[in-house]
């Protein structure tokens, strides 16, 4: 048997990560990286970034990238596609960027079935700003806007993004997955390269939720933080392929 | 050949004859017209027409557009053109280029529907965030419309920037006669090398990847691009201003306006004259880069200067600027969505001189 | 020439398409037009007014401060305007809709006013539909008035922006409007 050699993806620059130790973020360019390889679509696949940790991206990803202002990123991601329909687009967008600021922009970009696909990291904190409150954030878990935890009288419910979109007729495909270990992470990546297709054969809106670490963000060490997100957050956020038509 | 359309209907058209290839706009009045005729228009000449969810989508849609080159464009009337200001301010700092239309309303606030020349500060100022310009146009008439539509797109692409036009609601509204081919109101922008292309998204074929950002964290990278587009607004400042002079040269005052004011002063310079009272006009057709060094001039001469505006005064604030203290400015405007007539300035004009 | 239109009445009656198709009938009789529209936001019902300028040279302003030809629908409109905007040649009233609570003629009895009362809508119902009771005023002011030199210009300017199947019901009402002058 021939050992695997390690290589990098094409799609990925040959560059170190400014990520804490732990983060989620760069398993996930990884997988995007070796899917857009694998489907051999890096000359024509054009990314929007959010504003969020992921706002370096372009300086991750070997392929055109542009920002976008907060949230936004579906709207730009419309712009580029209707003009450019044979191209492959898809956004990276925080559970900031795209559950809070930006939720009319998603779910508007969803229901006319744009055809883009999503990559919606949801790691239940605003990180780059020091670890804030999300909509995902879990009732009683602490950040630094919940310093008694998360209260449903104040603070309202953890947002389930994926179930909301998929009730819309515009949403083609949407899972959910997680990256804590090899094995999720290969079945994440299979949700990914699914997306990728449902847009390459004109179907319509696709989005992957992913759950991430934000070890960081949850104050917890990158081990407890990928052990919090497998027990706990997958509780509250159930994963598997939740549309597909 | 002669047409007769509306102010708003000619924008259309002068946009597609300029290139336009996507347009994207929420409903406000008072320039609904132009998404009707769009959205008829566009799809059988094989461009884009959407109606975004909101204004701040829209101004989006078009900054993703311009990510790829093609010549995106969106309008809207005040209040909307509100909400644009981040995307705006994003679109500077990217150096997108692309066309946005203001037909102004009254306000502040909800205001209403009929014309106004509220929005000067919010367009020659930035508007959004940071210290920015986008290049400012101000046509009078229904042609000027017309031609300044069609000439934004390389405006904007020569420069790297978003182009506004501005204008009230009764120009928006009101139908008017003109040639298409006459020279009247033609912008003639030169273009002295091929305009460069090589930073668009397009996907990263025979070529590096590349990426589009206002995000500069290293260290003196953010200030460097500011000078970057300091000397990018400096050349606009040099090569594009433009003003109409009318009845300068012998002016005993010499009124300012723009936009449908300036029409009615206008009229009142003739009707002015008629009366030997020996009134001029200058009329900025860019409100930024805005005519500094020409009313400058003319100071040296002109004694006293009237700005005539739609608005509780802000050009007025230019014109002060440009005049430096060697001649006097009287201001007389109305707000609120309030027509001034001719019969307004020449009193006005009477009670001063 | 130099001739400024105004024309009132409510949302629904057909307002603007008077002042329309007067403007685009100037235009082809190779004269300087301006036409501004003026009106509630109601689609229906609320008050709405244009104004028309027709000139042998450049319109300076679209705005009218004295009309020379005012035109009025309807008494709302009449019971608005008329002190405001009085003409000073030709004030044409829709008298089906409008009860002359001041009497106009002795007011303006000493300026050279012209005042054409048209039953618009009484006429418009008889040969066919209240709709066209613009048309009838329309035919009524060219007749009187000649700001269009001639009516074919104006016919085919309804050929040009109308369906088909009014265009007879128009020209009828247009002759009728005539008629009355």
């Amino acid at each position: 048997m021939n050992p695997t050699k390690f290589v990098k993806p094409k799609s990925l620059k040959d560059t170190h990560h400014n990520y804490c130790p732990g983060c989620g973020h760069g398993i996930i360019h990884r997988i995007i990286a070796e899917v857009v390889d694998e489907l051999g679509i890096r000359e024509k696949t054009i990314a929007v970034a959010p504003v969020g940790c992921a706002v370096f991206a372009y300086d991750y990803w070997d392929f055109d990238v542009t920002e976008a202002p907060h949230g936004r990123p579906p709207a730009v991601a419309t712009g580029i596609k209707r003009v450019l329909p044979d191209r492959i687009v898809f956004t990276y967008q925080g559970d900031g960027d795209l559950a809070a600021i930006g939720t009319s922009e998603i779910i508007h970009t969803a229901n006319r079935a744009e055809n883009i696909t999503v990559i919606f990291v949801n790691n239940t904190v605003y990180g780059m700003t020091q670890g804030q409150m999300a909509p995902t954030t879990l009732i009683g878990q602490k950040t630094l806007t919940t310093p008694y935890g998360r209260e449903v009288t104040r603070d309202g419910y953890p947002l389930k993004v994926s179930e909301l979109i998929s009730v819309l007729d515009g949403a083609r495909y949407v899972a959910r997955g997680t990256v804590t270990n090899p094995k999720n992470i290969t079945i994440t990546k299979s949700y990914i390269k699914t997306a990728f297709i449902t847009q390459i054969e004109n179907k319509g809106f696709s989005l992957v939720e992913i759950l991430s670490m934000c070890p960081a963000g949850i104050h917890m060490s990158p081990v407890e933080a990928l052990n919090w997100v497998e027990n706990e957050l997958t509780k509250c956020f159930p994963l598997g392929v939740i549309k597909n038509v | 050949m002669k047409k007769v359309l509306q102010g708003n209907i000619a924008l259309c058209e002068g946009a597609i004859e300029g290139g336009l290839d996507a347009y994207y706009a929420y409903p406000i009045t008072p320039q609904n017209e132009i998404s009707a005729y769009f959205a008829e228009v566009l799809p059988k000449l094989n461009k884009v027409f959407l109606q975004a969810e909101s204004e701040i989508a829209a101004i989006n849609m078009v900054f993703g557009t311009a990510v790829t080159g093609k010549r995106a464009m969106t309008s809207s009337s005040s209040p909307g053109i509100s909400l644009m200001q981040e995307g705006i301010s994003y679109l500077c700092g990217c150096e997108l280029p692309c066309l946005i239309v203001n037909v102004m309303r009254g306000g502040p606030g909800l205001g209403n529907i009929s014309g106004s020349q509220q929005d000067y500060f919010q367009s020659t100022r930035g508007g959004g965030h940071g210290d920015y310009h986008t290049i400012v146009l101000a046509p009078f008439s229904v042609k000027e419309i017309y031609e300044f539509a069609k000439s934004s797109f390389i405006l904007a692409e020569k420069y790297r920037i978003p182009v506004l036009i501005i204008y009230d609601g009764y120009l928006g509204q009101m139908m008017e006669i003109f040639d298409t081919e006459s020279n009247e109101g033609k912008l003639d922008i030169t273009v002295d090398q091929p305009i460069d292309k090589n930073w668009i998204l397009d996907g990263a074929k025979d070529r590096h990847s590349r990426k589009i950002r206002s995000l500069l964290m290293n260290e003196g990278e953010l200030e460097k691009h500011n000078w970057n587009l300091k000397e990018k607004y400096e050349k606009i400042k040099k090569n594009e201003v433009r003003a109409k002079f009318y009845e300068t040269d012998d002016a005993e005052i010499c009124l300012v306006a723009y936009g449908i004011a300036a029409r009615a002063a206008l009229e009142a310079i003739y009707k002015l004259r008629e009366k030997n009272i020996k009134a001029g006009l200058i009329r900025p057709q860019t409100l930024w880069p805005f005519p500094y060094n020409e009313i400058a001039n003319l100071a040296k001469k002109v004694k006293k200067f009237l700005v005539v505006e739609m608005n509780l005064g802000q050009m007025v604030e230019d014109v002060k600027l440009a005049v430096n203290g060697i001649a006097d400015v009287y201001f007389y405007g109305r707000p609120g969505g309030s027509l001034v007539s001719s019969k307004e300035i020449i009193d006005y004009i009477v009670s001063i001189i | 020439m130099y001739e400024e239109i105004f024309i009132a009445g409510s949302g629904g009656q057909g307002v603007l398409t008077i002042g329309r198709l007067i403007a685009l009938s100037a235009a082809d009789e190779d004269k300087y037009v301006t036409y501004y529209p003026s009106y509630g936001a109601e689609i229906r019902g609320g008050t709405a007014n244009c104004m028309v300028k027709i000139s042998s040279n450049f319109i300076y302003s679209p705005i009218i401060e004295i009309p020379s030809i005012t035109i009025i629908m309807n008494m709302p409109s009449y019971v608005k305007f008329i002190n405001k905007l009085l003409p000073s040649k030709f004030l044409f009233l829709n008298s089906s809709l409008i009860d002359e609570i001041t009497k106009i003629s002795d007011i303006y009895k000493e300026k050279s006013l012209k005042i054409f009362k048209i039953s618009a809508t009484d006429i418009a119902n008889k040969i066919g539909s209240s709709v066209v009771a613009n048309i009838i005023m329309l035919g009524a002011v060219i007749k009187a008035t000649k700001i269009i030199e001639n009516i074919n210009t104006v016919k085919n300017v309804i050929v040009k922006n109308f369906k088909e199947k009014f265009w007879e019901l128009n020209f009828k009402a247009l002759n009728a409007g005539m008629e009355t002058v």
